[in-house]
């Protein structure tokens, strides 16, 4: 039994997009809101926006958002009875979560004992195991030798992957696609598994060749009732990054949905979670999924999910968080069309994405109907290498997936932003590429079929530099202050303009 | 793109259509319209290039004026001896006319070479009165940045 303890306001530990939703949330439930900023984010739109605002005083991460005493400190001077870590940062660190709970305040997620207990990867399998809850088939044993390692193989179904037990990165792991090439490939695998760290053990796992990652919304009152909230898709990614997501996933139907979900709902009663949490899953092509971890935090996409089930789950986290039931069952979630995330982040897709920095010039966000963007910056500010480069996010909702895809086309047409680089000429090529557009979509795609300069098309590049000369040409006419330079009356003006990308 | 009758004019694909770029407003934005079709765009233009954002995307534009090519040129040419000139591709395209032969005078900006190059006609006219020594291209041939087009005196 828990009792009711109304929240009158909340420390924002987090900056950017995340920081202006939460202090959202906050204001349209009444509540008081508190942030914090760092030096260089003094003009940063979360500060402005909160009720009230305190410097932390410093540079990095580790000076500021990431300094749990300072942050005990603001909460004390601000009489914030509440914190939520939004993601990132200290999001998922149990001796935040511990150190809220000694200092008096409520942290707007789950206990620290559930986040510790998801927040080992093995730890978490191991529960998943225990309450039956499928994961990427493998062995927990090393393997004696390459005999057992074909048996092995022969249950599980080629390909495999053979994995050194003592270490990762890819050493001493060889991908087995029949019996015949088991022989030489643990022989190899093993022998430099031995070389890289002193131990030749092998384990081994099913590869799941091209597959989805697909995630499950869930959310636990403290009175023990969870439900989930369907699916998100987010296979676009990029070296384990999320770049799009979406919801429905296009390979789930309701009856998976139902299935996985359950199975979400199952592990995080399992592990005693509270508030909201999403569970991530491998689904293959044969649409059978396997689980991978649990993120113990509200996470970047959860807009999508907003979106096609109507549900506002910051508002959600802040009723739970006060000790307020769940006044939704299973039955009562419904989800209604389709809704697209992309995630705007200063890098660059023709240079390897590395982060971009620089003062934004320019800016102008999209709107209109079904187009919300989470933005966490405004034109004039400056972005840095300090902290992490999502600047923010466009959301669009339409009735299906293909009205979806129509509105973010729509939508990033009037998406302009000078200054940094970002990943919107990358969405811009997507979207008129074939496998994206019909939902075939794996964790692979963007490695396949993205190369560096691939949006830029000699139409797009011809409209630039008509406006590139008749801008320049318009600033030359302007009087100028030199005495010895004069300007012709009639202009025999004409303009070579050529794009170049790179600043 | 040119002047005529106090408007300017882009030529695109062979048809010639008015273009037209205001001034920033209060939000920075700027309206491009060509010919009947208009659109928001964003426009930062410095010196010789100018950070251009439309349709989702954004690019550094390196814009030559042709005042500053011709001066360049001529201070590039008194070297050969004076009066002789080059007249360079300014980038790689494809010579689509070529208006001046051997031992022709022309006069300051008329036009020797028309190039293709991004779906643009670039036309390179003679930065001041000369005569054709020279012409080392035809039209259909492609061409390199720096590849000398026509040679005067």
């Amino acid at each position: 039994m828990s009792s009711v303890r109304p929240i009158r306001k909340v420390l924002v530990a987090n900056r950017g997009e995340i920081a202006v939703r939460v202090i959202r949330a906050c204001r349209e439930a009444g509540i008081g809101s508190v942030a914090v900023y760092s030096d260089p984010d003094r003009d940063y739109p979360h500060v402005s926006l909160a009720d009230e605002a305190y410097p932390l005083g410093g540079v990095s991460a580790a000076e500021t958002y990431l300094n749990i005493e300072k942050l005990l400190a603001v909460a004390r001077a601000s009489g914030a009875d509440a914190v939520h870590p939004g993601y990132g940062f200290l999001a998922e660190n149990p001796r935040f979560v511990e150190a809220c709970d000694a200092a008096g305040l409520i942290f707007i997620g789950p206990p620290a004992e559930a986040m510790r207990r998801v927040g080992s990867k093995t730890a978490a399998r191991q529960t998943a195991r225990a309450v039956d809850v499928p994961v990427v088939p493998g062995t927990t044993e090393p393997l004696e030798d390459a005999s057992q390692a074909a048996r092995v193989a022969a249950e599980f179904g080629y390909p495999v992957a053979l994995k050194a037990v003592a270490g990762g990165g890819g050493k001493g792991m060889r991908v087995v696609t029949s019996a015949e090439e088991m022989e030489a490939a643990f022989r190899l695998a093993a022998s430099e598994a031995q070389a890289a760290f002193g131990d030749g053990s092998l384990y081994i796992e099913k590869l799941i060749v091209r597959p989805r990652h697909v995630e499950i919304q869930f959310l636990v009152d403290q009175q023990g009732n969870a439900i989930h909230l369907g699916e998100r898709e987010c296979s676009v990614q990029r070296r384990h990054q999320k770049l799009i997501e979406e919801s429905p996933s296009p390979v789930v139907d309701a009856e998976l949905r139902s299935r996985m979900g359950e199975v979400a709902v199952r592990l995080a009663r399992a592990v005693g979670y509270v508030n909201a949490g999403t569970a991530e899953f491998l689904v293959d092509q044969d649409r059978n999924f396997y689980f991978l971890e649990v993120n113990a935090r509200l996470q970047v996409e959860h807009p999508v999910t907003e979106a096609v089930t109507g549900l506002d789950l910051v508002r959600w986290q802040l009723r739970i968080a006060s000790g307020e039931p769940l006044t939704i069952r299973q039955e009562d979630v419904s989800w209604r069309g389709h809704a697209i995330e992309c995630r705007v982040y200063a890098e660059d897709p023709d240079n390897q994405f590395f982060p971009s920095t620089g003062r934004i010039l320019g800016l102008r966000e999209p709107s209109g109907p079904g187009v919300r963007v989470d933005s966490g910056i405004r034109a004039g500010l400056e972005v840095s290498l300090h902290y992490d480069p999502m600047l923010a996010k466009l959301i669009v909702w339409g009735e299906d997936r293909a009205a979806a895809l129509d509105r973010l086309r729509r939508a990033l047409d009037e998406y302009l932003l000078l200054g940094v680089k970002t990943d919107l000429p990358l969405y811009r090529y997507l979207l008129r590429n074939q496998r994206f557009v019909q939902g075939q979509l794996d964790t692979g795609l963007l490695e396949r079929e993205w190369r560096p300069g691939a949006w830029l098309d000699e139409e797009l590049a011809q409209r630039a530099a008509i406006v590139a000369a008749l801008a320049v040409d318009e600033a030359a006419r302007r009087p100028r202050v030199e005495a010895h330079q004069t300007v012709d009356g009639r202009s025999s003006w004409r303009a070579l303009a050529r794009p170049r990308w790179g600043w | 793109m040119r002047e005529e009758d106090g408007r300017t004019v882009v030529v695109v694909d062979g048809v010639t259509i008015s273009a037209e770029l205001s001034a920033p407003d209060a939000a920075g934005l700027r309206r491009l319209t060509l010919g009947q079709h208009s659109r928001d765009v964003l426009a930062l233009p410095g010196i010789d290039h100018c950070l251009v954002g439309l349709e989702g995307i954004a690019l550094d534009v390196r814009v030559e004026d042709e005042r500053a090519a011709r001066l360049a040129s001529f201070g590039g040419g008194a070297a050969r001896g004076a009066g002789h000139q080059t007249i360079a591709a300014p980038m790689p395209g494809l010579v689509v006319r070529v208006n001046a032969e051997p031992g022709q005078a022309v006069q300051e900006g008329q036009s020797l070479v028309v190039l293709q190059a991004m779906k643009m006609e670039n036309e390179l006219g003679s930065p001041r009165a000369a005569t054709v020594k020279a012409v080392h291209v035809a039209p259909g041939q492609a061409v390199e940045q720096g590849q000398v087009l026509v040679e005067l005196e």
